[in-house]
C-alpha cells in the first residue's frame, strides 16, 4: 500500500518537474499594460508569442507608473528582476553602464534585424559594440492643437515662435478657464518637468548638455527659458497642475496647444470623441526646426529567470506584423524605421508631423552625459523651478545652471 | 526523548519572552534587518545589484556632508520639525484647554477634533493638494471671494510658502495627538489647586501660568520628543505627494533626498548614508525620550 503510494507520488512529482522544465511564465510588469494605447498592442504580442511557443506564457502585471520606476529598480537591485525591463532614454543608459542588462546581439542576429533599421536613439542602448535593449516605440514631440478653439478664436496654426506666442495669448480665456498652451508648472516632479520643457529647449536649438559639456547658458537655451518664463508669468499656462490633469484639460477642449508624443492621440480618442475630431498636429514652429523624443526601451535584466524566452519575446515585437500593430493600434512610431503603413497615414493625417519628427529628433537624455540623466534632470528642474516660482530671470537661470552642471560633471570626471 | 523540565520560577520568568518572541521575530525581519543592512550599505560604493560592491569606509558620509545640498536639506528638515513641534504643541494645548471645559455636545466636538488624526496620510495629502491648487483650489477661491486677499496665493508654488503649507498639513494631521495628550495631562492636575489659587485671588492667566503649565510639564516634554522623532524621521509622505521636495528644492528634507538618491539616481550607498544620518539624529532624540521616561518613573513611580 505504502509502496504503491510512493510510486504514485514519485510519478506525480516527475510529471510536475518535467512540465516545469518546459513551461515558463515570462514576467513582464509594466505601467503600459494599463495604458489605452499600449495595452492592445502588448496583449496582441502576448497572444502571438503564446500561440507560437506552446506551453509558455507571458505574465502581464500592471504597475501604476507612479510606483513603476522605483519598483523595477528595487527588484533589479535586489536580484529579483522580472524578465522584461522597461526604460526611457536616461534609464537605459544608466542600466547599461551599471551592467544590469543582458546582451541581445545573438537574438537580433538570429532574427535578422540589422541595427540600421532601428530608430537612431537605439545607440543609447549600446556599449562596446553590444546592444542591450530594443526600442519598443519612440515618441518624438510635435504640436497637437484643437482646431475648434483655433477657429473660434480666429487663429491660424502658428508657423514661427512669434505667431505661436500670439496664438497662445489669443486663445487664453480666463473666464472660460481656457488656456492657449499647456505644460508643467508644478513643483517637484523633476522628470516630468524636464520632459515637458525639452521640446521647447530643443526647438530653440538649445540644450543643457552638448557632447558631454554643459550648455545651459547658450543663447538658444536662454531664449527657450525666457519663452517658458513668459508663459508662466503671464498665466498663459495652467499653474501648479500635474501632467495628467492638464492633459485632461486638453481632452476636455480647454487647451489650444500641447507639445507631446503621438501616443496622446489615443488618449484624446478614448477621452473625448469631439476633441479627437478637432485634433490636428504641426511640427513645433520653433527656430531650430528640431524636436526631442522619448524612446521606450525594453531589455532583459541579467538577473531575470527566463532570459532566453524574454529575449525571444522582444524579437517577436520587432517582426513586421507587430511593428505595424504598434502604429495602427498604439498610434505611435515603432522601434523600426520605415514601418508606417501608407493607409494609416491617409486615415490619420495628424501622424505626419510625428513621423517627420522621429528621424531627426534628439533624445531628451543629456547629450554625452546620458548615464547621469536623472541627476542632471534634478539639477535642471530645480533651477527651472527657481525661475518659474521664485522670480529668477532666464539669463541668471542659464548662468546658475551652467555653474551647477559644470560643478556636477567635474565631480563625475574626478571619479 | 525526555521532556525538558523547567522550574516554576524559571517558567514564570521566561513566559513574557515567549509571548514577545513572535513580535520580535517579525520586527527583526521587517525592521532591524533592513535597518542594519542600510547602515552596512552606507560603507559601500553605489553599486547596483544584489552584492555589496566596493568597501569605501566613511567616504559616503564625507561625500554627503561636503555636498552642496546637505546644509540645505538639513536646514529644511530642522525647520519642518520645529514648525511641527511648535504648532502641534500650541494648537494641541489650545484645543485641549477648550475641550476640557464643560459645554453641551462636548463629546461630539472632541470626536471631530480627532478626525484629522484618523485620516490616512496619503488621503490627507491628496485632499490638501486640491485645496491648495492654484487654478481650482477652494482655499484661494474662499480667500478671494471673502476679500481676504486680492490675488491668488502660491501655496505650493513658492518659497517659503510651500514649506509653510506643507507644515500646515502635517500639523493639521498631528495636532489631535497633542490635544489628546494634553487633555489627559489636564485631568491629572487636581482641581483643588485651581480652587486654592482662586481663594488666593489669582486670575485665570495666573492660574494657567503657575498651575496648568507646570502641571503639563511632563506631557509637554514627552510630546516634544515624540513629535520631533516622528516628524524628523518621517518627513516624507506629505512632502513627496505634494511637492516632491520642490519648488527649487525648498521643501527637500534629508529623507526626501535619501529617497531621490536611491530610486532616482541609483546611489544606494549615498542614500544609505543619508538614512543612517537620519537614524542617528532620531536615535539621539529617542535616547533623550527614554532617559526622560526613566527619570519620570523614578520621580513619580
Amino acid at each position: 500500500m505504502s509502496r504503491s503510494l510512493m510510486r504514485i507520488l514519485s510519478a506525480t512529482a516527475l510529471t510536475l518537474l518535467s512540465a516545469n522544465a518546459v513551461a515558463a511564465d515570462v514576467l513582464w510588469p509594466s505601467f503600459m499594460w494599463g495604458e489605452p494605447n499600449n495595452e492592445p498592442v502588448m496583449t496582441l504580442l502576448k497572444q502571438k508569442f503564446e500561440a507560437e511557443n506552446p506551453g509558455n506564457t507571458v505574465k502581464s502585471v500592471t504597475v501604476p507608473i507612479a510606483a513603476f520606476w522605483d519598483k523595477q529598480f528595487a527588484d533589479i537591485a535586489s536580484g529579483n528582476a522580472a524578465d522584461v525591463a522597461t526604460m526611457y532614454d536616461p534609464d537605459v543608459r544608466a542600466y547599461v553602464e551599471a551592467d544590469l542588462l543582458e546582451s541581445l546581439d545573438s537574438y537580433l542576429a538570429a532574427a535578422g534585424i540589422p541595427m540600421d533599421k532601428l530608430v537612431p536613439t537605439e545607440k543609447l542602448a549600446q556599449k562596446g559594440g553590444k546592444t542591450y535593449a530594443i526600442p519598443f516605440q519612440i515618441n518624438a514631440r510635435a504640436l497637437f492643437y484643437n482646431d475648434k478653439l483655433f477657429r473660434e478664436a480666429d487663429v491660424q496654426p502658428p508657423k514661427n515662435v512669434d505667431e505661436m506666442m500670439a496664438a497662445i495669448r489669443k486663445l487664453r480665456k480666463p473666464e472660460a478657464q481656457q488656456f492657449g498652451y499647456a505644460t508643467i508648472s508644478k513643483p517637484g516632479a523633476a522628470n516630468l518637468l524636464y520632459i515637458e520643457i525639452m521640446p521647447i529647449v530643443v526647438g530653440f536649438g538649445g540644450g543643457f548638455f552638448k557632447d558631454g559639456k554643459p550648455s545651459a547658458n547658450s543663447a538658444q537655451t536662454v531664449a527657450a527659458l525666457k519663452f517658458l518664463k513668459t508663459l508662466y508669468d503671464e498665466q498663459l499656462i495652467p499653474r501648479g497642475m500635474d501632467t495628467p490633469t492638464y492633459r485632461q484639460l486638453f481632452v476636455q477642449g480647454k487647451v489650444g496647444m500641447y507639445a507631446t508624443g503621438g501616443f496622446f492621440a489615443s488618449v484624446v480618442a478614448n477621452g473625448n470623441k469631439e476633441t479627437y475630431a478637432d485634433l490636428r498636429s504641426e511640427p513645433l514652429p520653433l527656430p531650430s526646426g528640431q524636436t526631442m523624443s522619448i524612446t521606450v526601451f525594453l531589455g532583459v535584466p541579467k538577473a531575470a529567470k527566463n532570459k532566453d524566452l524574454a529575449a525571444k519575446l522582444l524579437m517577436r515585437m520587432l517582426k513586421d506584423d507587430m511593428q505595424g500593430a504598434i502604429v495602427t493600434m498604439g498610434k505611435t512610431h515603432p522601434g523600426r524605421i520605415g514601418m508606417i503603413p501608407a493607409s494609416f497615414l491617409q486615415e490619420n493625417p495628424w501622424f505626419k508631423a510625428f513621423e517627420q519628427a522621429t528621424l531627426t529628433a534628439r533624445s531628451y537624455a543629456p547629450d554625452g552625459a546620458e548615464q547621469y540623466g536623472n541627476e542632471i534632470v534634478k539639477i535642471v528642474a530645480e533651477h527651472v523651478e527657481a525661475m518659474l516660482f521664485t522670480g529668477v530671470s532666464a539669463e541668471n537661470t542659464g548662468e546658475d545652471l551652467q555653474k551647477a552642471l559644470s560643478a556636477f560633471i567635474a565631480t563625475k570626471t574626478k571619479q | 526523548m525526555r521532556a525538558l523540565r523547567l522550574g516554576s520560577s524559571t517558567r514564570e520568568a521566561l513566559t513574557p519572552y515567549a509571548f514577545l518572541l513572535p513580535s520580535f521575530i517579525a520586527l527583526a525581519i521587517v525592521f532591524f534587518y533592513p535597518m542594519l543592512r542600510a547602515v552596512l550599505l552606507s560603507f559601500y560604493g553605489n553599486t547596483v545589484g544584489a552584492g555589496l560592491g566596493k568597501f569605501v569606509g566613511l567616504e559616503q558620509y564625507a561625500t554627503v556632508i561636503s555636498s552642496a545640498y546637505f546644509p540645505r536639506v538639513l536646514w529644511t528638515s530642522v525647520l519642518w520639525t520645529a514648525g511641527n513641534v511648535v504648532f502641534v504643541l500650541g494648537i494641541g494645548l489650545a484645543t485641549a484647554l477648550l475641550l476640557d471645559r464643560r459645554f453641551p455636545g462636548r463629546a461630539g466636538v472632541r470626536a471631530l477634533f480627532i478626525l484629522p488624526w484618523a485620516i490616512p496620510y496619503v488621503a490627507a495629502a491628496l485632499i490638501w493638494g486640491w485645496i491648495f491648487d492654484y487654478e481650482y483650489g477652494v482655499l484661494n477661491y474662499l480667500l478671494r471671494t471673502t476679500g481676504a486677499v486680492d490675488h491668488k496665493i502660491n501655496f505650493l508654488l513658492g518659497c517659503p510658502t510651500a514649506l509653510a503649507s506643507l507644515t500646515g498639513v502635517s500639523v493639521w494631521k498631528l495636532f489631535p495627538l497633542g490635544t489628546v495628550m494634553f487633555l489627559a495631562g489636564l485631568q491629572t492636575i487636581p482641581a483643588e489647586y485651581y480652587e486654592a489659587a482662586k481663594v488666593d485671588g489669582a486670575n485665570p492667566l495666573q492660574s494657567f501660568r503657575y498651575i496648568t503649565l507646570p502641571g503639563l510639564r511632563n506631557v509637554t516634554i514627552m510630546l516634544t520628543l515624540l513629535i520631533t522623532i516622528w516628524t524628523f524621521g518621517r518627513a516624507f509622505t506629505i512632502i513627496f505627494l505634494l511637492t516632491e521636495g520642490g519648488p527649487a528644492g525648498c521643501t527637500e528634507t534629508i529623507v526626501i533626498r535619501s529617497y531621490l538618491e536611491a530610486f532616482k539616481f541609483f546611489h544606494i550607498g549615498t542614500a544609505s548614508a543619508l538614512g543612517t544620518i537620519v537614524l542617528a539624529i532620531s536615535l539621539a532624540f529617542s535616547l533623550a525620550y527614554l532617559a526622560f521616561m526613566h527619570r519620570s518613573r523614578l520621580v513619580y513611580g
